[in-house]
């Protein structure tokens, strides 16, 4: 009797359930997270204002007016403030963000797909393939990454490319080791090897056995390298390099008020504000991505 | 009865440390190991764990490169140290392995579905017929098509095993290697998995290695038995001499060390004399390998390895002490 019953409710735990279960201890597990749902709204709200910025403020971000420069936070009028050429900082800002946030987001993407391919080929082959593809990313790790950055940055000259490619090459190293230290982890498995005796090819296993294996695990020590491309694309506009003098972007702002420290130290501090919302709200996320994700299995 | 399955001569040995000075350190896994299957037979390979029962199985697929052997299977003669990627992906069409740990062999982010199509597809096989032999093998493993949609982690360690069956069956091979495939489950689901493998056999025709290390295990399943002892066969026959008149010393200890509900097999290996633990592979004895554990050992042991000779029809026994 009992056996039967038990055998029943096996049935009916259907499997459509079992994905919704999934799901809610995901969602349940994320927000269980401290801050990670602020954290959430936090970085929508900086994503949306930078997209929706002109609906959203009456001043232009290149224009200023002489007359009303370097106003203090708070003015009426100008919320955070205007800058050296009476330039309203809050406007700058939020322009600012479509360059910072393009500039954190980009370089990670580009870094992920090069650097998980990297990885994943020298995990799953190892051997020779591994040492000379593994050998050869640890001469980045030789220079100080910043420095690296730099030093590609001023080569190529200005333009927005001139950030992302810079801070994609630091990028691809440490994502190349984790994908393939992950993918090192799950060759062991017996499905690895079931699959490989199965007569298919080292790119179906790859896409259907390691990929799906490890991906999560990838993905989330990606989203923590996006703080660190914000970080580091604020850093480089910051030393005047890529984007040129009247584009408004987080870190070359902190930059050129930079010289009023002395004068109206609290401006000064409001672009490098944004950046570290922004950096810690997605260091935040990604921890609790993390957590969710392994909740889930 | 012809051999559908030849195995002659495989060595192989793996390299555990390099030394500057003098020889590498290398650990002879499986050495001079011939055996044959013949068709329809359960052949099983028993020994205690670090014998090389495993690598046999890996040998076998072709997962691993053995140092020297020659594999004939389906009348085919393949080099199994130079076989080529080709030859390689023909023989596993004909063999496939049930691994031992269900919870390790099934891919978790595939389906039962995906998990069983996944080779026959590799294999060029349509879709259609590769979902239609899905749900005819999950069948014959008495199993229900409902659970073609289930994930592995929603599925218990006897279903499992029972998908991975399946996905074996699937691909239609004339032998199924069986790695110790009931000992990571429960007694009572165990008894059914073996069950199912004679089931199998009777239905389908299917020629099965079956490797444990638990010998009542292989002696319920198998036809023939071969005792594997630090990577060589010591003693090969059918599994009822090898269970009624064992003639090597260690099958006899083998046999003797499977606890009886009555008996008392403990007070016997505490009576025992010679060293209990597996010597190290590294260095392996001189002479009979099994000779330091060995209650008759004599001088001889210690100095020439025994040949393989016939005691009776269809009866192989390495020992000095046997045959003469």
């Amino acid at each position: 009797m009992f056996v039967a019953s038990y055998a029943q409710d096996q049935e009916r735990l259907s499997e459509p359930d079992f994905k919704k279960e999934a799901r809610a201890r995901f969602l349940h597990t994320f927000a269980a997270y401290p801050m990670a749902v602020p954290a959430l709204i936090l970085l929508i709200v900086i994503l949306l204002s930078a997209v929706f910025a002109p609906a959203l403020t009456p001043y232009n971000p290149f224009d200023g007016v002489a007359a009303e420069r370097l106003q203090s936070v708070g003015t009426p009028g100008h919320l955070l403030g205007t800058d050296e050429q009476g330039r309203d900082i809050l406007t700058r800002c939020l322009f600012g963000g479509r360059y910072s946030l393009v500039m954190g987001f980009l370089p990670v993407a580009i870094a992920t797909v090069i650097g998980s391919i990297l990885g994943i080929i020298s995990g799953y082959f190892g051997k020779a393939y591994a040492q000379i593809v593994m050998r050869t990313l640890d001469v980045f790790y030789a220079f100080p990454s910043i420095l690296l950055a730099i030093a590609l940055s001023s080569v190529l000259g200005s333009g927005l490319s001139s950030i992302i490619i810079p801070i994609s090459v630091i990028l691809v190293p440490p994502i190349a080791r984790v994908a393939e230290a992950t993918v090192q982890d799950i060759m062991p498995e017996d499905f690895i090897e079931a699959a490989q005796t199965s007569g298919a090819g080292a790119l179906k296993v790859i896409v259907f056995f390691v990929i799906p294996n490890t991906f999560g695990r990838i993905f989330i020590y990606c989203t923590t390298q996006f703080s660190v491309s914000i970080l580091s694309a604020s850093g480089l506009t910051f030393l005047g390099l890529g984007i040129s003098a009247p584009t408004p972007e987080w870190g070359s702002m902190l930059n050129a008020l930079r010289q009023q420290i002395f004068i109206k130290p609290l401006l000064t501090i409001v672009p490098g504000l944004f950046i570290f919302v922004t950096a810690l709200s997605v260091n935040i996320l990604s921890d609790a991505l993390k957590d969710a994700l392994e909740a889930t299995g | 009865m012809s051999h559908i399955l030849e195995v002659s001569d495989f060595c192989k040995s793996f390299l555990v440390k390099k030394r500057l000075l003098g020889e590498n350190d290398v650990v002879s896994a499986v050495n001079h190991v011939s055996f044959h299957l013949e068709e329809g037979e359960v052949l099983g390979i028993v020994g205690e764990s670090g014998c090389g029962k495993s690598t046999v199985a890996r040998l076998l697929l072709g997962s691993i490169r053995p140092d020297q052997g020659v594999m004939r299977l389906c009348g085919k003669e393949y080099d199994m140290a130079r076989v080529k990627s080709q030859d390689l992906a023909d023989f596993r069409r004909a063999m496939q392995m049930v691994f031992q740990n269900p919870y390790s062999s099934l891919n978790p982010k595939m389906n039962v579905l995906q998990n069983i199509t996944f080779g026959l597809t590799a294999n060029h096989i349509p879709k259609e017929e590769a979902s239609e032999r899905a749900r005819r093998y999950l069948d014959a493993v008495g199993m229900q098509s409902s659970y073609l949609n289930k994930f592995p982690n929603s599925l218990s360690g006897g279903q499992r095993q029972r998908v991975a069956v399946a996905r074996a069956l699937a691909m239609e091979p004339r032998i199924i290697l069986a790695d110790e495939p009931v000992s990571a489950l429960d007694k009572s689901v165990q008894a059914q998995v073996l069950n199912l493998f004679q089931d199998l056999r009777e239905q389908f025709g299917i020629s099965v290695i079956f490797i444990s290390h638990d010998l009542s295990v292989v002696e319920y399943m198998s036809d023939h038995i071969a005792v594997l002892y630090l990577g060589e066969v010591i003693e090969y026959s059918t599994a009822e001499e090898i269970c009624q008149s064992p003639q090597h010393p260690y099958t006899r200890e083998l046999l003797s060390s499977v606890p009886q509900i009555s008996g008392s097999a403990h007070l016997r290996t505490a009576e025992r004399e010679p060293p209990i633990e597996l010597p190290s592979p590294i260095r392996p004895p001189s002479g009979c390998r099994y000779h330091p554990r060995c209650p008759y050992r004599t001088e001889r042991c210690a100095q020439e390895v025994p040949p393989s000779t016939a005691v009776g029809p269809d009866h192989i026994v390495k020992c000095h002490l046997c045959g003469n």
